[in-house]
Formats: structure tokens, sequence, C-alpha cells
């Protein structure tokens, strides 16, 4: 069990982020405004990350499952679930009543959830930075 | 140090396929600022329109279920598909369409809106002005 979990760690994360990536790729403009609906940004940030983060969750996730330049994309995925605890706390503390676009446009998550599910996310990433690379 | 550089390698990565998106994607985000402005209502303005509105709830169906503004027809995003033929056979060309929210600083209306200005390709769609809110302040 114990050297079972790295591997299922390893599908969850890669998993969902790549699941996240794609549903974001279809439709990048959706996305956009999913990112402008939290306010933080200018609109021209909000359409590079659009363009950009979906790449990055995908090339990372797809690293993770893989197990190449495995460690640099799960610190990559580490600060992205800091990143979007952030944005999600921001949302949630200036009560703007938003789905979390997390995975791609019109989906229903509210934040409180999308935190839960961020948090679970970062600890499975921190978990699989600190597994030992032969036990992983 | 081996951490960060695979880091560093994918973070330049991503960097190509994010320009080719920027650039050929169909469903590209534009470079030119905000989306048009909705047009926006008050309920006075809305009260005047008699009843020509059509009320459009994007709030959530438990909401929706709490309470409504009489005569609404309930559209949020995330039964978007299920609650359209509702929306539909309660339309007709002639009725202006008002959609609200909770009010503040939600922006399900506005989503709503421009779906239903892009997808059924319809002129006259408003948000109201401070949503639900609004309506339970001053006319409830």
């Amino acid at each position: 069990m114990k050297a079972l979990w790295p591997w299922l760690g390893r599908l969850v994360l890669g998993g969902i982020f790549a699941y996240a990536a794609v549903t974001k790729l279809l439709d990048p403009a959706a996305f956009a405004t999913d990112i402008g609906h939290y306010r933080l940004l200018p609109h021209s940030a909000t359409v590079l990350l659009a363009n950009y983060l979906p790449w990055l969750e995908l090339l990372c996730s797809t690293a993770v499952l893989c197990r190449r330049q495995e460690r640099g994309a799960l610190t990559i995925l580490v600060i992205l679930c800091l990143m979007f605890a952030l944005a999600l706390a921001s949302a949630w503390i200036r009560d703007l009543d938003i789905t979390c676009g997390c995975f791609g446009h019109g989906t229903t998550t509210g934040v409180p959830w999308a935190m839960v599910r961020n948090a679970i996310l970062a600890l499975i990433a921190v978990a699989l930075l600190r597994c030992p690379a032969r036990q992983a | 140090m081996k951490t960060l550089r695979e880091a560093a390698l994918l973070l330049v990565l991503a960097v190509v396929p994010a320009l080719a998106t920027g650039l050929y994607h169909p469903k590209r985000p534009a470079w030119s600022g905000q989306a048009e402005a909705l047009p926006r209502a008050t309920i006075a303005q809305a009260q005047s329109w008699g009843n020509r509105v059509l009320w459009v709830d994007a709030r959530s169906t438990e909401a929706y279920r709490t309470g409504h503004i009489p005569g609404a027809v309930s559209l949020p995003m995330m039964n978007w598909e299920r609650q359209l033929p509702e929306f539909l056979q309660a339309w007709t060309p002639d009725r202006k369409i008002i959609v609200y929210c909770d009010g503040g600083s939600c922006q399900a209306s506005e989503e709503v809106a421009r779906r239903l200005k892009r997808e059924l390709g319809l002129e006259e769609v408003t948000v109201l002005q401070e949503g639900w809110a609004a309506w339970r302040r001053d006319v409830r």
C-alpha cells in the first residue's frame, strides 16, 4: 500500500490537471472571461494567462504522469495551487459571485469547494515532492 | 538545482504552444480590451416596460426556488441546456429580456446575457442593475 500511494497520487494529480488543461484549451476566450471575473489582472495579462496557463498545466501534468522532469513539474503545480488559492480567497473575501473557472467555462464549482479541492491537490503535490525518488 | 532547471524548462516549453494558441486558435481571447458593455436597466425602467419584459433569473436553481421576480424564467449557466426550452417557450420577439443575478458584484447575469446574444442571436438583452437585491429592496 505504501508503495502504491505515489502512483495513485500521480494519477490523481496528473489526471485532474490534464483534464483541467484540455477543457480550458478548448475555449481560451471563455477561460479569459473566467479569469477576468476575478478582477485581479489587467485585460492584457488575462489574455496572456488564458493562452499560457492551460499549456503549462498540460505539460506539468504530462511530466508528472510520465515521470519526466517530475520534480520541476511538481514544484510548478504547487506554486500554481498557491496562486489559485490566493485568487480564490480574494474572490471569497470580496464576495464575488463567480464560478472558479478551474475546468473551463460554464463549470459549476463554487469558490469554497474549489478551495478545498485546490488544497487537496497541493497536498498531493507536496507529498510527492517529499517522496524519496527510489520509493516513488 | 536540478528541480529548478526542470521547472524552468517546462515554463519555457509552454511558451511555444501558448504563442500558437494566441495567434491561431479559433477561440483565442481578443487583445482589444473588454467585451462590449451590456445595456443596464434600473427597476424603474424595467417596470415602465410593463408586460413586455421577460425576466431571466441567472442565479442557481436553489436561489430561484427560494424567491424570484414574479414571472421570471430560471436560466442559470450551470443548467443551461436543461432550462433553455423553458426560456424559449416564454420568449417572443416583442419581449425585452432582462437578466438578473444576486446583485452587487455578481457576474452570472452578464454571462447569461452574453450567451443569449451569442448563441441565440438575441438583440434586446439587458442586465438588471443591482439585480435581485434591488428588487427586494425597492419592490417587495
